[in-house]
């Protein structure tokens, strides 16, 4: 899976970091922004920018430390703006749910 | 250790070294570091996110994996293993 081809990557040496990005086109990815929110979905493509296509996307809002997480949206596919983009978590293990999931 | 003009910062010292990284928005993350880019960004190995500001207290951490920093967001980079 993902995690597979992602630890061969790094064990060439100098891994760049799109490269892990490009790996993980056409899997679940988890994606932290620089405030409190996070959008898990699957990864589509992205750019140099960082801007990324994702498709069956759920948004949660995480207000951080011991506090909750709250599913906001859902979403068939969107196109998310890198500039606020924080970490890219490959996703073989989904974040935590939401407190308003099921 | 002179880098030329465009190339960004030399981190192959740090390369494989455990580094705890602050980043924008109070994120706290430790991992191992696997690769970099010319922007910064990173690639980190086992990362844990850390809560509360205390590693130790494991029951706060969030276990990542593999993952990719943009370098825009890191404010803060420490070394955790000694740096040859």
């Amino acid at each position: 899976m993902a995690a597979s081809a992602i630890s061969q990557t790094i064990g060439v040496g100098h891994v760049l970091p799109l490269e892990v990005v490009d790996k993980c086109i056409g899997n679940k990815v988890w994606i932290m922004m620089q405030g409190t929110s996070e959008f898990y979905g699957t990864l589509r493509g992205f750019d140099d920018y960082l801007n990324i296509v994702l498709d069956e996307v759920r948004e949660y809002q995480d207000s951080g430390n011991g506090g909750k997480r709250v599913l906001v949206n859902t979403l068939d596919s969107m196109l998310l703006n890198g500039s606020h983009v924080c970490m890219i978590i490959p996703g073989d293990a989904p974040p935590p749910k939401g407190e308003n999931e099921k | 250790m002179a880098s030329k003009q465009g190339y960004g910062a030399d981190l192959r010292k740090f390369m494989d070294l455990r580094v705890d990284l602050r980043l924008n928005a109070g994120r706290h993350v430790a991992g191992v570091l696997k690769g970099y880019d010319q922007f910064l960004n990173i690639v980190l190995d086992n990362a844990i996110e850390i809560k509360d500001g205390k590693e130790g207290a494991a029951q706060n951490n969030r276990e990542l994996g593999t993952i990719v920093i943009r370098g825009n967001s890191i404010v803060m980079w420490e070394n955790l293993d000694k740096v040859q």
